[in-house]
């Protein structure tokens, strides 16, 4: 009896054995062997910035006495400076207002306004004024856009363009 | 008897080459055993790894920005767009702070292919962040006599055109094991 209970008990022991040589051969680290961090990566697409003028809103000075005095046109749309003429006398008048654009783009995001006479206009002494905001707000900005003539103008029916650029600061 | 020999001499080498690393390790060896438990090593983010912000690109591109933070944007077009202020933290290399045994050397892994995704908040839109990588190349690190080290992550963040606009996230997981 005592015999074959002896078989078992070595196969036991071998068994252990073949384990600790294992465990030495590798090195079993306890906790504290390797450790885990994590970062976040992060990356924000925000939406292009977007400008267009408001449909019917251009900047009009109406009508002018030639040689008269200068004339300005607020970014409100009011006129100053000069009288119109046909308004005067009551027929014709022409209409008076300042442009609009409308910009649109990233939520809060500040942006830089830069309004321009095209070459070509035929007011070359066109000067420009705007209320643009620094920043849009919810994504959204509105940009008056008024100006001011010199006295001294010929007679004659003007028109040319005027140019309004936004950049994202 | 001739097994049981084994037994202690294997024991034994472990207890003199594989040393115990922390609380818990146990160590059943004679007394000729010699075991120094040595600080657990640790790691902590201290910095994410920041793309920023930048405008919609019409053709795809990248930014790359290096373990220093140093960022290339020359693979965004136009590249006008990229001139935009930064907010909030801005651009800059991710950054992680390991404590352990002076002296001690370890191995830092990166994610499987050094790579990422982020994704969109609210959205599935995503963008990978391919070439991760840290401080020190693929060689081990040692530890500096007071126990520190400093990891920093870089890695080149692919965008595509007319990515959806949005907040992107995504993790990027370092293991540090020592050697």
């Amino acid at each position: 009896m005592k015999k074959t209970q002896g078989i078992p008990l070595m196969k036991k022991i071998i068994t252990f054995a073949a384990a600790a040589m294992v465990m030495a051969a590798a090195p079993a680290f306890a906790a504290g062997n390797n450790a885990t961090a994590q970062a976040d990566s992060t990356a924000t697409v925000i939406a292009p910035i977007t400008i267009s003028k408001v449909a019917t809103k251009d900047l009009m000075f109406g009508t002018l006495i030639a040689g008269y005095s200068d004339s300005t046109v607020s970014n409100a749309g009011l006129r100053t400076g000069n009288t119109d003429f046909e308004l005067s006398v009551g027929a014709g008048a022409r209409a008076v207002g300042a442009a609009q654009f409308t910009v649109g783009g990233d939520t809060t995001r500040a942006f830089t306004t830069g309004a321009v006479v095209d070459a070509g206009n035929q007011l070359t002494s066109l000067t420009l004024t705007n209320d643009a905001p620094a920043t849009l707000t919810a994504g959204a900005a509105t940009i008056n856009v008024g100006g001011k003539l010199p006295a001294g103008l010929v007679a004659g029916s003007y028109t040319g363009t005027i140019s309004v650029t936004v950049t994202y600061n | 008897m001739r097994k049981l020999t084994a037994i202690a001499v294997a024991v034994t080498a472990l207890g003199l080459g594989g040393q115990a690393y922390a609380a818990g390790n146990t160590n059943s060896a004679g007394a000729t055993s010699s075991t120094t438990v040595i600080a657990p090593i640790t790691i902590t983010k201290t910095a994410d790894l920041r793309f920023g912000q930048f405008v919609q690109p019409t053709s795809g591109g990248q930014i790359d920005i290096n373990v220093g933070g140093v960022v290339d944007l020359t693979g965004i077009t136009p590249s006008g767009l990229t001139s935009i202020t930064q907010l909030g933290t801005g651009r800059g290399a991710g950054a992680f702070s390991v404590t352990g045994q002076a002296g001690r050397v370890y191995l830092v892994t990166l994610p499987p292919g050094a790579e990422t995704f982020l994704t969109r908040s609210g959205g599935a839109e995503t963008m990978k962040v391919s070439s991760i990588r840290r401080t020190g190349g693929t060689a081990n690190r040692t530890l500096s006599a007071t126990g520190t080290d400093t990891l920093g992550l870089g890695g080149t963040l692919e965008v595509g055109a007319n990515q959806a606009i949005g907040a992107y996230t995504g993790t990027i997981t370092l293991t540090v094991t020592y050697q």
